[in-house]
């Protein structure tokens, strides 16, 4: 099947040598070359067998019409007229470019876009970009994954959030359950690919910005987590003077005293914060605000508020106050911290939630043998995500449902008598789930050594700090840009969500960092959150997807036979070529279909 | 007396299909007929260009809803031409049932538009009854009544069963009669031959000067038809187009007719020689290259450019409908015929501007 090429002087006799020889004209197909068209005509040279004449003319060059040769040509000639823009001379019958309903006809159909680029109106903002809070370009960092730029995805993810070696620890991932594989499959491992590119790169290596010219203006900091850390980051960054203060003797917040050392290793978190620290972030540590008064005394312009939520809620049960009955949140930062726990054999740990299941498996860690998590509800509603619920099983820790204390004794030998209720789901409450019931009569006791109570945190402020709070939850009363009423003093993080995440709190960090470089009057913004309409964006073909595969590459972890006596990090590490393969999995949801 | 240009379609009450012409009539008589398209314009070659070549079969498909299966069909062969596949015989001959019952399928609409669009709805009625029965056909073994989705690059996605061939088989034969008996009720009644016979006249001369393509050339006299060709497994089938030398609309509708009944033979004959074997190949490599193909729809030749690049994605489709062609003798026949005329010669074309407008 030849297609003879010609040029403009040779293309007439050309096709008058095909009329003559008798061949019946089909078609002429056109193609956008760029700078250039190229047409072919085909002909029937007989018993349907085609044969064709290529013409290459450049962009701007009329192009003679063989409607005298064969009359019928002018329809597919007026098309090309329309189509591509192509000024045919000599047309019997010319439309005049308005053979297309142009009311219909959105663009040019077939001319090809200028760039390289796609038309804006196909580029989206991907759920996985659009679930994260802190805005994070997440469908960017996973392709440049899967092209084995490590380097430039960890500087992606860094315009966004300053901690990626921690999230990619302990994030909850939002990305992952809007991920659309998540409807059929296992999302894509955006998380643990964070953990990859930050662990490959190596936190001393991270692109950290140069502080920008010295504003003269302090701020100060109360609460070295994540909010606390998010908006040193950024304030420093944009030149202003930042001072951290800490309650504990260990920075990081929650994700120090809060996460377990077998998440979150305490060098992984102390390098990220040092990397700010080294920015010029003064740090104190056991330095406890009390009021923010006393910091604007010291010269401080304005007081950024990220105490958290570390204020465990009471069962409110009888002999809650007795020994044994220990405090999740104050049992944690001791075994993390390295202190001694002082926990026995056979524990109750009361709750549902992730705080909970890390109660239990640190509790395993610090020799309990017998590990029970008490839970009021079923598995369905506990808040715990389903991974954690799973490790905990795998761990030897018994999960049981639908049962809650009423009260705590003394019982022999040292233990503690906990009497117990079974329930049963009733009506929905104002979250929406089940509501638990009593089963009236059955009562019953369990003796245990430690009880641990894990049913959620209040936020934590101290009492007269000086910053507008809520009437009935104590939390602080700050908007979405972490501006309070009160002038000058801006807040977020937990103590204004209630115990919410890092990446939460990261986010309110940032956002409150531009509130308060604003209010100090100047006009700095972290990179935009926006989508970058023109970048150009490679769709993996269906071919490289089906090579990727349907469900991902599992996440390598000790078993839970080795792990559960240390606190050494249950997630292992991706090597190179499963990172490329999980990132591959990707289908790049920016890029509309 | 004075010129008026009358705008018809693209909606327009008598007109089964959106063709926007423009008509210069003077006295009743239509002087000139202008066209314009795009009423239904999709853009389905930039899409094609845009999506993975195994996926565009099921978009061109959408290019007409009557014409579905040989406009995938064209494609797929156009394209394994040019990525080293071979199609197993198997897959051919399902697909000459598929595109025969197609071509029955759209004949039988036709026929009923005919009959409707003269005012013979209780003839019309029928015929769409007995279409039914072919659509069912057609559900059965596919899935679908519409839109068959079954051609792939490298062969089908479905096989039928001996218990459906045989059930095609024996439904073609029961029908048969009740065909033929109503085609002769449509051909011998005298209001159609009054409105159908010398109009819309078409010469030999003009047809082949004009390009007019399928059952709108074989009406004409020109022996054209591209399963001569043998593309698919046609070589293997005793096969001769239909032709009729009057040139009007009556000798177009006897040729789909009796095309209709022609689809039913090669239907016979392709179940008494299917063989067994695999419906469909892999694909040897991804399209590299040019190919051009010509398929015989039911409307007429279809001619498909593909040229691909060794990427997952093809760099150009063209598709040039047989309608498309059929618009010039279209415009040519209107000339000088009374204004009443005019949506039966239109039809008498068996006008597909889906088709024609991608």
């Amino acid at each position: 099947m030849t297609a003879t090429a010609v040029d403009i002087k040779e293309f007439i006799p050309a096709i008058q040598a095909m009329q003559a020889s008798g061949a019946r004209f089909v078609t002429a197909s056109g193609v956008d070359h760029g700078d250039s068209f190229e047409i072919i005509y085909s002909f029937d040279i007989g018993d349907s067998v085609l044969d064709s004449i290529r013409l290459v003319v450049p962009k701007g060059e009329h192009v003679p019409s063989v409607s005298g040769i064969f009359p019928y040509a002018f329809m597919i000639e007026n098309e090309l007229q329309d189509c591509f823009g192509i000024d045919f001379t000599g047309l019997p019958i010319n439309a005049g470019r308005h053979l297309l309903l142009e009311q219909s006809a959105m663009e040019l159909p077939l001319v090809k876009p200028e760039g390289g680029v796609d038309p804006t109106f196909t580029r989206r903002v991907a759920p996985c970009r659009d679930a994260c809070p802190a805005g994070i370009d997440v469908p960017g960092y996973v392709r440049l994954i899967a092209e084995g730029k490590e380097a430039e995805a960890l500087a992606r993810v860094l315009e966004q959030n300053p901690l990626p070696a921690i999230c990619g620890r302990v994030c909850f991932a939002p990305c992952e359950t809007a991920c659309r594989q998540n409807l059929d499959s296992t999302p894509v491992a955006i998380r643990f690919l964070k953990r990859y590119i930050s662990d490959t790169v190596g936190i001393e290596n991270y692109p950290t910005p140069k502080p920008m010219e010295s504003t003269g203006k302090k701020v100060a900091i109360v609460g070295a987590g994540p909010a606390g850390l998010t908006a040193a980051y950024y304030l420093r960054w944009w030149g202003h003077d930042v001072t951290i203060f800490e309650r504990e003797a260990v920075a990081g917040g929650m994700m120090r005293t809060g996460i377990p050392d077998y998440r979150l290793p305490p060098k992984v978190l102390d390098a990220e914060v040092k990397r700010i620290t080294d920015m010029g972030v003064e740090l104190k540590l056991n330095a406890e605000i009390k009021c923010a008064d006393d910091l604007f005394s010291q010269g401080f312009d304005a007081v950024f508020a990220g105490t958290g939520a570390d204020k465990n809620k009471s069962l409110r049960c009888e002999g809650e106050e007795l020994d044994g009955v220990l405090n999740c949140i104050s049992f944690l930062k001791d075994a993390n911290l390295g202190k001694d726990t002082g926990i026995g054999n056979k524990v109750a740990v009361v709750g549902g939630g992730n705080s909970a299941i890390d109660a239990a498996r640190v509790a395993v860690r610090e020799g309990a043998a017998d590990v029970h998590i008490l839970y009021r509800r079923t598995r369905k509603e506990m808040p715990a995500t389903e991974a954690e619920i799973v490790t905990a099983e795998e761990e030897g820790i018994t999960i049981s449902y639908l049962v809650a204390p009423v009260k705590v004794t003394k019982g022999n030998n040292n233990q503690l008598a906990i009497e117990l209720v079974k329930m049963e789901l009733g009506e929905p409450d104002s979250s929406g789930r089940r509501r638990p019931v009593v089963i009236e009569g059955s009562e019953y006791v369990e003796e245990f050594d430690n009880v641990i109570t894990a049913i959620g945190q209040d936020s934590s402020v101290p009492e007269n700090f000086g910053i507008p709070m809520h009437p009935k939850w104590g939390s602080v009363l700050a908007d979405e840009e972490g501006i309070t009423e009160r002038d000058g003093v801006f807040s977020g993080g937990d103590v204004v969500r209630g115990p919410s995440s890092v990446i939460e709190s990261i986010r309110d960090g940032k956002h409150a960092a531009t509130s308060i470089d604003h209010f100090l009057g100047f006009d700095h913004h972290p990179p935009s959150e926006a989508l970058d309409k023109s970048a150009f964006v490679y769709r993996s073909s269906s071919k490289e997807r089906e090579q990727a595969g349907d469900t991902r590459v599992p996440i390598p972890e000790v078993e839970a036979e080795n792990r559960k006596h240390d606190f050494t990090e249950v997630e292992l590490q991706y090597t190179r070529d499963q990172a490329i393969k999980e990132a591959s999995r990707c289908w790049r949801c920016d890029w509309n279909e | 007396m004075a010129k008026i240009v009358v705008p018809f379609g693209p909606q327009h009450p008598v007109l089964p299909e959106p063709v926007h012409l423009t008509l210069v009539m003077e006295d009743d008589v239509v002087q000139q007929a202008v066209p314009a398209i795009g009423y239904c314009h999709r853009g389905i070659e930039r899409l094609s260009e845009r999506k993975d070549f195994q996926q565009v079969p099921f978009i061109v498909e959408r290019i007409c809803g009557i014409c579905n299966f040989m406009h995938a069909m064209a494609y797929c062969q156009s394209v394994e031409k040019i990525s080293d596949t071979v199609v197993p015989p198997r897959a051919e001959y399902l697909r000459v049932i598929w595109a025969e019952l197609n071509r029955i399928r759209s004949h039988l609409l036709w026929l009923g538009l005919l009959a409707d669009a003269i005012g013979f709805e209780s003839v019309f009625m029928q015929f769409w009854k007995i279409r039914e029965k072919f659509i069912d056909l057609i559900e059965v073994t596919t899935g679908a009544r519409i839109i068959l989705s079954t051609n792939i690059v490298g062969g089908v996605r479905r096989d039928i069963t001996p218990e459906l061939l045989k059930r095609i088989d024996d439904d073609l034969r029961e029908v048969r009669p009740d065909l033929e008996s109503l085609g002769n009720v449509l051909l011998k009644d005298y209001s159609i031959k009054q409105r159908a016979i010398g109009k819309g006249v078409l010469s030999h001369d003009d047809a082949h000067k004009l390009g007019a393509v399928g059952p709108t050339a074989r009406g004409s006299g020109i022996n054209t038809d591209n399963r001569v060709r043998g593309y698919a497994a046609y070589d293997e089938l005793a096969f001769e187009p239909i032709i009729e030398t009057a040139g009007d609309s009556y000798a177009r509708t006897l040729v789909r007719y009796r095309e209709t009944l022609q689809a039913m033979d090669l239907i016979h004959e392709a179940i008494a020689k299917i063989p067994d074997g695999e419906i469909s190949a892999h694909i040897g490599k991804w399209p590299e290259g040019e190919s051009f193909e010509l398929v015989e729809q039911p409307r007429g030749e279809v001619f498909y450019y593909v040229k691909g690049n060794g990427t997952i994605n093809i760099e150009r489709l063209k598709v040039r409908t047989p309608t498309f062609n059929n618009i010039p003798p279209l415009l040519h026949m209107l000339e000088g015929c009374r204004m009443e005329d005019v949506p039966i010669i239109t039809l008498s074309i068996d006008p597909c501007i889906s088709c024609t407008e991608r």
